[in-house]
């Protein structure tokens, strides 16, 4: 038989490209809540005046030079029947598996920080008028929101400045959403995820490749929280956490959105683990507990759920979010969760952690500038 | 002479691995809130009668992961450091709520082990960092946290001299610092820039409504505030040892125009944006770069910025913000976790020492 000789020094040379080689690997896959990126993504714009509730967006040019950004408002609101004051509020339960898309583009100046309430636009920014130290001007408009009530999702990208308004690949945009009940009053605030292209991968065509031309979706998403109706460590009342989900493939052009079985595995602080699944759409917005029984906080379905402290025992647990991968789509998430006290008159928001790459990509079609383009 | 043949294939490998190597550095930055991670900061932790902190730890691994906990608490003169150990089994998530820390079988579960309680005096941070069973570091990258601050009472904090209302809630993700899994750690911890562990930012970005400022929403009644918590990356917890770091300011409003403000930071700092640069608090609203009357613009963004030593040498930062709307008597408080844009790899690096064993 043949013997094979290592060579120590061969082989630790090999380790440590297989560690490096892992170590990028791993670091190639990631979207950022906290980094600048070339994609914002805000999974939740919720607007309804009536009840004191708007979103204030913000987005910031982090960079030396002046930036063009093209922006998708994806109007999630359930149409039929059509949604009536409050009903967008938490405690709900939203699936939309059909939504409507609108988009709009506007300059932003070097370091320029906007701000506007999604209820209504922005018809004038900032430097639309004036000229900036650096001799740059504003140019754009963004549309107030297209009906009131509504829930959306925001997706914006970094394009162009010559006119063609394609996708470039330079990561200058940070964003943050804060949701605000002006009635309570109480506010939340929370990072928009920042997908970041890949240095040289862009094709610079209207079909975004999150993988390959930009950072891919994560396998699972992993979310901590409090067990629905578990007691306040601290305050009174019990605790509800809200999840929203969005989907990492779109298609603008064709209005189409992918259905997405979401795979949910729930441990609690004895180990155990229980599992559900639901579908999603373009957008999902559930209490927990809604998650595995009817819509509603009565002990008739909520008791029951096993994302419920009644069932789990503890006060916590974790739950590993996963879209199951389709045919021809990776169906990675993204997601925000709300964590409700004070029986619902307070609220703050968080990330779930992101872990492990899929094997294929998700798209984003974006319509183009003019008919002309791709 | 002693000659040393090359092995052109091997010193391929090496210069293959030694560019990876750099790539690796630059494409993993800093701190990040959506990874696992090996090392977690939670910078604003409070229990002092106006607020209680709720910590949540989970191990997101496959197998069991110990993490040793450092509670700094800057309430007084100096920074004091207190530590545990909590043991958590697979995919466990774990509780706690500061002020009474968690003794043993207080909550259900598998215990992580005894918490012990900071009372009603502690404003400060946590670091945890895991470890294998004998104390020493790993880089494992399986701890993510979270926090929950709720104000128990209705006041004025002594603090910020802010409002607040009882039963508010802020939530932050912890920040993470990954270890990079193919390397070896020690103690200390060496926050290299990737070769161990990544490095903590090198800017960090805070888009913020000018204090002041009212709210878009209710112009009439509200008032706008910010809070900034920041600590320093480098830190002795053998030697109680704290680095001063000073932070620099850039300030941009809606305009594109630029002010700037600095101060310094002494292992933890917790303050309003005008305190920065308007410590005597008089008409703050219309002196300090953070206020409304000087920015001019209902939006800005701030960059923050640790300045190096005369030697050459630096300590990085890190920190979270918080937005404060007082409408009519009433605060709400928004938790928001700090942009970061690349990473200090100081020279040395910013290490963080555990005790040793006794």
């Amino acid at each position: 038989m043949r013997k094979v000789k290592w060579n120590p020094l061969f082989s630790g040379a090999c380790m440590l490209l297989g560690g490096m080689l892992l170590w990028v690997g791993a670091a190639r896959g990631d979207i950022s809540s906290t980094n600048p990126a070339a994609l914002l993504i805000f999974p939740k714009i919720v607007v309804d005046t009536s009840a004191g509730v708007d979103t204030l967006i913000q987005i910031t040019n982090t960079a030396d030079v002046p930036i063009n950004v093209r922006c998708y408002l994806v109007n999630a609101t359930p149409q039929s029947p059509p949604a009536t004051t409050g009903s967008l509020l938490p405690p709900t339960a939203i699936t939309t598996t059909t939504c409507i898309e609108t988009d709009f583009t506007f300059l932003l100046t070097a370091k320029q920080p906007i701000m506007w309430k999604a209820s209504a636009g922005l018809q004038f920014l900032p430097l639309s008028a004036l000229m900036g130290p650096g001799g740059q001007r504003n140019a754009g408009s963004i549309p107030p929101a297209p009906q009131d009530p509504m829930v959306a999702e925001l997706k914006c990208v970094e394009v162009g400045l010559a006119g063609d308004e394609y996708p470039i690949d330079s990561n200058d945009l940070i964003g943050q959403a804060t949701i605000e009940n002006i009635n309570t009053p109480d506010i939340q605030t929370y990072n928009a995820y920042g997908v970041q292209s890949i240095a040289g991968q862009n094709n610079r065509d209207n079909t975004l490749v999150l993988g390959q031309e930009y950072n891919g979706c994560a396998n699972y998403l992993i979310l901590d929280h409090f067990f629905d109706n578990a007691p306040d460590t601290v305050g009174s009342g019990p605790v509800r956490t809200s999840l929203t989900l969005v989907p990492c493939s779109e298609d603008f052009v064709l209005q189409s959105w992918p259905r997405i079985v979401v795979q949910f595995l729930v441990y609690n602080e004895f180990e155990q683990r229980f599992s559900t699944s639901r579908t999603t759409g373009c957008f999902s917005e559930l209490v927990l507990s809604d998650i595995d029984t009817r819509a509603g906080n009565t002990g008739a379905n909520d008791n029951y759920s096993i994302f419920n402290f009644l069932v789990q025992g503890t006060l916590t647990g974790q739950t590993w979010i996963r879209g199951v991968q389709g045919t021809s789509s990776g169906n990675g998430l993204l997601a925000i969760a709300e964590e409700y006290h004070s029986d619902g008159a307070h609220f703050g928001a968080y990330v779930p952690i992101q872990k492990g790459t899929r094997s294929k990509n998700d798209t984003i079609k974006l319509v183009g500038a003019s008919p002309a383009a791709p | 002479m002693r000659t040393v043949k090359w092995n052109a294939f091997l010193s391929c490998l090496c210069v293959l691995a030694a560019a990876l190597g750099g790539l690796a550095a630059s494409v993993r930055a800093d701190v990040t809130i959506d990874k696992g991670a090996s090392v977690l900061i939670f910078p604003k932790v409070r229990a002092d009668g106006t607020f209680e902190t709720t910590i949540q730890i989970a191990n997101t691994g496959n197998s069991l992961v110990v993490a040793k906990c450092f509670y700094v608490n800057a309430s007084g003169s100096q920074c004091q450091e207190t530590d545990f150990t909590i043991l958590l089994t697979k995919q466990q998530p774990t509780v706690w709520v500061v002020g009474s820390g968690r003794p043993y079988g207080y909550y259900g579960g598998i215990q992580p082990g005894a918490i012990p309680p900071m009372g009603n005096s502690f404003i400060g941070e946590l670091k945890c960092i895991e470890t294998d069973l004998t104390g020493a570091p790993v880089t494992g990258n399986h701890l993510k946290g979270e926090t929950t601050i709720e104000a128990v009472r209705t006041g004025v904090d002594s603090k910020t001299g802010l409002q607040v209302t009882i039963g508010d809630v802020t939530k932050h993700n912890a920040l993470g610092i990954l270890g990079n899994p193919a390397a070896t750690a020690s103690n200390p911890v060496t926050l290299d820039g990737g070769a161990t562990y990544a490095a903590c930012p090198g800017k960090q970005i805070l888009n913020f409504l000018p204090t002041g400022s009212s709210d878009p929403l209710s112009p009439a009644t509200t008032r706008n505030y910010n809070e900034l918590t920041l600590v320093t990356c480098q830190e002795d917890f053998e030697n109680q040892l704290w680095p001063t770091v000073v932070v620099q300011f850039l300030v941009f409003n809606s305009y594109e125009q630029r002010f700037s403000a600095s101060t310094s930071v002494k292992c933890f700092l917790n303050t309003e944006l005008t305190a920065i640069d308007v410590p005597s608090r008089q008409n703050y609203f219309n002196t300090s770069v953070f206020g409304v009357g000087v920015l001019q613009t209902n939006e800005a963004q701030v960059e923050i910025t640790p300045v190096p030593y005369s030697n050459g040498t630096s300590t990085a930062v890190a920190g979270v913000g918080e937005r404060i709307l007082v409408q009519a008597g009433t605060a709400t408080r928004a938790g928001i976790n700090l942009h970061t844009d690349g990473d200090l790899v100081a020279v040395p690096p910013d290490q963080i020492r555990m005790p040793t064993g006794f």
